[in-house]
């Protein structure tokens, strides 16, 4: 017990600093090989110290932090990748949310205004601009006689408004050559090609698609002869594999169609975004490509015309114009449930999938429409081995070159997965006070509970401690921070390591929305392989947890005092909750009201709590403004245990006006140190009971209730017997005993009244 | 009184009358003999006298534990509660007279319905013999009821007089029965005509239509009341087109004389703002009143034909009608589908396609914008309800729950016409914003009448059991577009003569039923003929109805019905109208979200971009397919709106609006006042109001004063009610 003796601790507070909050940053972008200006929009900026980027590539320069604002002066690497990069701005307190900085190939312009007169643009070049509701932005182009000009813009997708734009061309005729409002590939994003059959200014118009939505917000338009090709075949492969694909085009025929070798990742990534490369350019954004799935497997064709592959495979297929499915057949073998999956949507194709699987005798066995989103999954276990035709079609009868898609056949898989555990809306970062502490909770799934949780890369002085490891449990990670640790931010890896084995990041991953629609529906999401973490300033304030004295006992509780430090800001509403607990073990909410300064947080444990000593991890939060800012308490250990004694049920009645006794036996399972008072709650209306004490060699506990003439009658079974036993120490441990049933009957009429002795 | 004085038109069917009668009694006879039937002479019984009421035992819940069906549309389980719920207690065989039925009907025992039927009237004996014939139900070849006929169909009564009434039962086996005993009477005009079993009293001048349902069927009597019949001349007006022959040969029969053509300065304006949504500007309706030539009026409709404006306004009456809402379509499939209409009617496509297109729309609602069109409603039932009345003006809602009480739609024509659309599929797509719409070749209604799996039938046609594999709604399109559907070109033609004549030939125009037939039935024939052979294109109806001498008439002297289109009726401008004049007007036109400056309040998609004048004026939240829906009632808000809101003053205000423009080119009084006349009214002011506001704003001291005078008056003229209002 002496390990469970009180131990004040120390957990730094601050919510007078918010961290801060960026919007984005603006240009949304730039050139690789290029150095640009960028201004950071958001709120509490004039503090940031650093930007931290979740990927090698992107260098800052300089910063530059006044008042509320912050710029800063980016260089992009030469061979920094094309696309989208995470950034975080970084202060004194902690890490911003996530927002995305996209990197493109083609030299980079702002949009200027030049009255009505439309911005003259070259080919070959991105413009970073911004609309307003109700606004048209003009564009002016010269185009060589049958040059094929592609014309993309990015907004949706750069994930700062959820805009949505159309786009027109006109020839130098003044009529419409092209125009493009949503694709498969960009979303709400428009993109389009042309040929120019003339030579001479060509006019783009940029504008919202929905008039009076109401929406602002910024594009690139990437402009120039550069290929857009709109998926690849094989549309993926193997975690670490090379693949050599042809770029789907538009072409039906993928012979001849431009080839290039994808190296995919094996980082734990289900899909690769990659920006295609080719001679004459690179595609103005990326597509993706699966990273993962059955392998590859190449169609067998018999001498009827159909198509088989092996299992467990993956294909690629593609509708033709004419609307027809596309059947491939498999030999599947008896009992082994196969997972059928057509990813379609998910690579930006044009196809609705629609999936049956047919016996030989053309009979559906299983079908399924929109299992993955749109995409479609069906799973079927042959009660024999047997020839399966695995048909695909669009959901609108629809086929063309863009209505493509990969079918997965196999077992159905079942990745690991960590990811941080956090509320809505708040971004999974952990900031760790200079001397004090984070905690951080880490959800498990399809892991190995022999597979313990590990972490790498952590900023100087820092070091995590890992919780205990229950079956089915998320895990609690403590970040401890010396208190000389400098102010740093990291990308810490987060992984496993088997028994032995090598530390494996591979299966974190931490999904997060950047745009929100409608009930918070994330539009535009982005997926982190990394944890950040970063080194904040102390804080001036301070709680104080108590860890238990004593032990908690299953089906009882007790309560944690918790105290706030000096000094304090009175104008705070602190409130402390729990963020781990033992399995059985629940928590209340503590909170300080205006000037107070100290608080008892409840916790109880269920009669089948696990037993053992734990950490339980606090987080204290308070509304500030109107961010709520969060500060984790350093962990205590609660230990819980079985009940020193059980108490018999009881079952006692009496009338209204009385009183009645009842006898408890009682059962040890340790001797008692001294009389333990005993108190009754949950009492029915009018009912009392009288003090009592469960001497420490009474057999039976003794118990007397008054009852009121007016108390509640009926069968009570409510009613909860609390002892206090006194441990080693004399300290008094709560244990809770159901009483049993408590009859309150109502006064019984005098027998022989009127009916005996009263008028007929 | 005694005389029954009718005109021609009723002396013509005195012989059918005699011969029906004839016909009748002799049927009475041989009735005399046949066993009573429950479905034919108990249940008529009952519904006339209130039995199975919708406020009585006809309610959904019945009443005090006796539920029968809504006016007898269910006789299989009417029978079944009268002799098997309770163990049959409601009925007696042994002691027919002693049967709770017959006991509480004649208030014999406490009923909180009242006494119903009298002891030993017909009705009470009728009731009587079934049950103590042993209250057997109809077998198959008892007849069944197919139509009722009423004698006469129409008749013109001058006040004071009165016609009989007869009301014919067909089946189809058997002789005809006279039922005007039992049949149940709605009258459209009580003040007009007043109505009883087997007779109708003309109580003033107007038309009223009477309506007898029996059987669940309904026959009409049109009766036409006219003040007197001293001898009268129609004046000599000539007619322009079809539309005046047939509207001034219902006003000869009326004995009503059109009123005069209004002037050009009227009609300028009057037909800018029907066919483009706004007035005239101040040069147009100069130029055209100082136009000499004699077909200008004709010329100036085919312009205005051909405005994008026309577009504008047709796709947003339209879109009203469809129920294009962003609530319901999300603003972009709503913007989508406003655009495209605005397309179809900018490129004259004729209007059958288009509808067409709607019907069989499948694919994205953003990519394929009418499949917009199947967000309106979420199942195929309010689907059937949604098409009927868009394209076809009929209501079939009651039909739903019980057979149409005044109309002859049954609960089978309605679960018939939605089976059609039981495949219709729906779901979102990636974007939540976005809509797919398809044909999944599967899928059923169930009749709730029966229980069964309904089989798609046209209203008014037979069940065909469809294809697999085909989108039932291709044949319902088809059908409906087909220039033999009495019922679309008419409700096209109808809707159209409505928006420029102030009321419809049927009224309103979504609710075509028997009870309430067109005012000119011949009128909205040759509409529809002319639609039909102008290949749906709405400009020819429109073109006829504009150049028509009864579209161009001034406001009627006295106050003859509006719908004998006697004169012009004046209403208010729509809430697009109105916000769209007082921009115009005082050249501060209103910037509407998401639209350029200038483009007209028509042009908003969806209908609900936020803006508070359009919802206070009446604009409709397009959450029905009802044209009721826009609302024109005044209301203390409108008038706040106008007399303190921002709106009216900000505008003449406006720093580069049409007020401070002439202030500042200290342009002549006289030539202000024009202006603005012209930019109000399309007119210029006359003597008397030139002189009365020329003298106020001349005692202005400086040029404050002066340009708070101009302001008071300019508002004065934008809070009349010549400007509010269309005439």
């Amino acid at each position: 017990m002496s390990a469970l003796l009180g131990i004040a601790l120390l957990a730094v507070f601050a919510p007078q600093a918010p961290t801060p909050r960026l919007a984005a940053l603006q240009p949304a972008g730039g050139c690789r090989g290029a150095e640009v200006e960028v201004a950071l929009r958001g709120e509490r900026l004039g503090d940031v110290v650093a930007l931290q980027f979740d990927a090698p590539g992107i260098e800052v320069v300089a910063l530059q932090p006044a008042a509320d604002r912050c710029t800063a002066r980016l260089r992009l690497a030469a061979d920094c990748a094309l696309g989208r990069h995470r950034v975080r701005a970084r202060s004194g307190v902690g890490l911003s949310n996530v927002v995305t900085f996209h990197v493109g190939a083609l030299p980079t312009l702002r949009e200027e205004r030049q009255g009505e007169a439309p911005m003259s643009l070259p080919l070959g070049v991105t413009v970073d601009g911004a609309l307003r509701d109700g606004d048209v932005d003009r564009f002016t182009v010269d185009v060589p006689q049958g040059a094929r000009v592609v014309v993309e813009v990015e907004a949706m997708r750069l994930g700062q408004a959820p805009i949505d734009l159309r786009l027109c061309v006109r020839g130098p005729d003044g009529q419409i050559v092209a125009q493009a409002d949503d694709t498969p590939l960009g979303g709400r994003d428009p993109w389009l090609a042309f040929d120019a059959v003339a030579a001479g200014p060509y006019a783009l118009e940029l504008a919202g698609a929905v008039p009076g939505d109401g929406r602002d917000g910024v594009y690139r338009l990437h402009l120039g002869r550069m290929p857009r090709p709109l998926g690849a075949s094989p549309a993926g492969g193997q975690p670490g594999e090379t693949i050599d694909v042809a770029l789907r085009d538009g072409r039906a025929d993928l012979a001849a169609a431009p080839r290039a070798r994808v190296q995919l990742p094996n980082d734990g990534s289900e899909w690769l975004w990659w920006t295609p490369e080719l001679a004459d350019g690179a595609a103005p954004s990326a597509i993706p490509l699966r990273v993962g799935g059955p392998p590859n497997r190449a169609l067998a064709v018999d001498d009827k015309g159909r198509a088989f592959f092996d299992l467990p495979g993956s294909v690629d297929g593609c509708i033709g114009d004419d609307g027809a499915p596309v059947r491939f057949r498999v030999r599947a073998k008896k009992g082994e449930e196969i997972e059928f999956r057509v990813v379609a949507r998910a690579l930006r194709s044009a196809l609705d999938p629609v999936l049956l699987v047919r016996g030989a005798d053309e009979r559906v066995l299983a079908s399924n429409d929109d299992a993955a989103g749109m995409d479609s999954v069906a799973r079927y276990a042959p009660a024999a081995d047997m020839e399966l035709i695995v048909e695909v079609r669009d959901l609108l009868r629809r086929g063309s070159p863009a209505h493509f898609f990969r079918l997965e056949a196999g077992p159905r898989e079942r990745p690991a997965k960590l990811s941080l555990q956090v509320a809505r809306l708040v971004d999974p970062v952990v900031a760790v006070p200079q001397g004090g502490v984070a905690t951080a909770v880490v959800l498990r799934a399809n892991l190995d509970d022999k597979q313990e949780l590990a972490l790498a890369g952590l900023p100087a002085g820092v070091v995590a401690t890992i919780g205990p490891r229950l079956p089915g449990q998320p895990v609690a990670v403590r970040f401890d921070a010396a208190p000389d640790a400098p102010l740093a931010g990291a990308q810490a890896q987060v992984g496993v390591r088997a028994e032995g084995g090598a530390f494996d990041a591979r299966p974190w991953q931490q999904t997060q929305p950047l745009l929100l629609g409608r009930n918070d529906t994330p539009l535009v999401q982005t997926t982190q392989r990394t944890l950040p973490v970063a080194v904040a300033l102390p804080a001036p304030f301070a709680l104080d947890v108590v860890a238990p004295a004593v032990p908690l006992v299953r089906g009882a509780g007790l309560a944690l005092p918790i105290r706030l430090g000096l000094p304090q800001r009175s104008d705070l509403r602190v409130r402390v909750r729990a963020v781990w607990l033992p399995p059985g073990v629940t928590a209340g909410q503590a909170q300080f009201d205006v000037g107070q300064h100290e608080v008892l947080l409840p916790i109880e444990a269920s009669t089948g709590a696990t037993l053992g000593t734990f950490p339980i991890a606090l987080v204290a939060s308070a509304r500030v403004g109107n961010v709520v800012v969060e500060q984790a308490l350093p962990w205590i250990d609660v230990q819980v245990v079985e009940p020193w004694l059980a108490l018999a049920r009881a079952e006692a009645r009496g009338a209204v006006g009385g009183e009645v006794a009842a006898t408890l036996p009682v059962t040890r399972a340790r001797p008692q140190h001294g009389p333990a008072p005993v108190a009754v709650t949950n009492l029915p209306r009018g009912v009392a009971c009288r003090p009592a004490t469960l001497a420490a060699d009474a057999e039976a506990l003794q118990l007397v209730f008054d009852i009121a003439p007016d108390a509640a009658v009926g069968r009570h079974g409510a009613l909860t017997v609390e002892v206090r036993l006194p441990d080693g120490a004399g300290r008094p441990v709560l244990h809770r005993a159901s009483f049993g049933e408590l009859k309150v009957e109502a006064k019984k009429k005098p027998k022989g009244g009127i009916a005996a002795g009263g008028p007929p | 009184m005694t005389a029954t004085r009718t005109t021609a038109t009723t002396t013509t069917t005195t012989t059918t009358i005699w011969a029906a009668a004839c016909a009748l009694a002799f049927a009475a006879g041989a009735r005399a003999q046949q066993p009573v039937s429950f479905r034919n002479d108990v249940l008529p019984v009952l519904t006339h006298a209130g039995c199975n009421a919708g406020g009585c035992h006809g309610a959904a819940s019945g009443k005090n534990g006796f539920g029968l069906s809504l006016f007898a549309y269910d006789p299989a389980a009417d029978h079944r509660v009268l002799t098997r719920e309770l163990r049959g207690r409601r009925i007696d065989p042994a002691e027919p007279e002693q049967s709770l039925l017959l006991l509480k009907g004649a208030g014999l025992v406490p009923h909180q319905g009242g006494k119903r039927l009298a002891p030993d009237s017909d009705g009470w004996r009728r009731v009587r013999d079934w049950i103590a014939a042993g209250a057997p139900n109809d077998g198959d070849d008892a007849p069944r009821l197919v139509r009722v006929v009423t004698e006469p169909p129409q008749a013109q009564l001058v006040v004071g007089n009165a016609v009989s009434l007869r009301v014919v039962a067909h089946y189809d086996r058997g002789e005809p029965r006279d039922v005007t005993s039992l049949v149940i009477w709605s009258n459209s005009d009580d003040g007009a005509v007043a109505v009883g079993q087997d007779r109708a009293e003309a109580k003033a001048a107007g038309e009223a239509t009477l309506l007898a349902r029996y059987g669940g069927f309904a026959a009409p009597v049109r009766i036409a009341v006219l003040a007197d019949d001293r001898p009268w001349t129609f004046p000599g007006v000539a007619a322009a087109n079809f539309v005046d022959e047939r509207i001034h040969g219902k006003l000869r029969a009326m004995r009503t004389a059109p009123a005069a053509v209004c002037s050009d300065e009227v009609f300028v304006r009057r037909v800018h703002f029907d066919l483009a949504g706004a007035p005239p500007t101040p040069d147009e309706a100069r130029a055209f009143v100082a136009d000499a030539a004699p077909d200008k009026r004709a010329r100036l409709v085919d312009a205005l034909l051909q405005r994008p404006e026309f577009a504008d306004v047709q796709a947003m009456q339209w879109a009203e009608v469809l129920g294009v809402s962003a609530e319901r379509m999300e603003p972009k499939g709503a913007s989508e589908l406003t655009a495209w209409l605005r397309r179809a009617f900018a490129d004259g496509r004729p209007f059958d396609e288009v509808v067409r297109d709607l019907l069989v729309a499948e694919g994205s609602t953003y990519d394929v914008a009418p499949a917009g069109f199947w967000l309106a409603a979420d199942q195929p039932h309010l689907h059937g309800e949604h098409v009927a009345q868009n394209f076809l003006g009929i209501r079939l809602q009651c039909a739903q729950c019980h057979n149409h009480p005044f109309e002859n739609w049954t609960m089978d024509d309605y679960y018939g016409f939605a089976a059609f659309f039981a495949q219709v599929g729906r779901k979102r797509a990636e974007d939540g914003a976005e809509w797919v719409v398809w044909d999944r070749r599967a899928g059923d209604i169930r009749n709730k009448r029966t229980d069964a799996v309904a089989t798609p039938r046209v209203l008014g046609g037979a069940a065909s059991t469809p294809a697999a594999g085909v989108d039932r709604r291709r044949a319902l399109a088809d059908w409906l577009v087909a220039k033999e559907n009495r019922w679309f070109a008419a409700n096209v033609a109808n809707r159209a003569f409505a928006r420029l004549f102030g009321r419809g030939l049927v009224e309103p125009v979504d609710d075509v039923r028997i009870g309430n037939p067109p005012s000119h039935p011949e009128l909205l024939d040759d509409l529809a003929a002319l639609l039909v052979q102008q290949r749906f294109d709405v400009r020819a109806i429109y073109r006829a109805l504009c150049n028509s001498r009864s579209y161009q008439l001034a406001r009627h002297p006295g106050n003859p019905p509006e719908a004998l289109f006697a004169g012009n009726v004046v209403r208010r401008l729509s809430a697009e109208q109105l916000l769209d004049a007082i921009g115009a007007a005082t050249g501060a036109p209103t910037k509407y979200p998401g639209l350029p400056l200038g483009a007209p309040a028509a042009a908003i998609a969806g209908g609900r971009v936020n803006v508070r004048f359009l919802d206070v004026f009446g604009r409709p939240a397009r959450e029905s397919a009802c044209t009721c829906d826009r609302r024109d009632e005044p209301t203390l808000g409108q008038a706040l709106h106008l007399v303190n809101g921002d709106t009216v003053a900000a505008k003449i205000a406006a720093r580069d609006g049409r007020l401070q423009r002439l202030l500042q080119q200290k342009t002549p009084p006289e030539a202000i006042l024009d202006e603005l006349f012209l930019a109000a009214y399309s007119r210029l002011p006359r003597d008397a109001e030139r002189a009365h506001l020329l003298a106020e704003v001349a005692s202005a001291k400086d040029d404050k004063a002066l340009a708070a005078a101009w302001h008071d008056v300019f508002w004065a003229m934008l809070n009349s009610r010549e400007f509010l209002f269309q005439h």
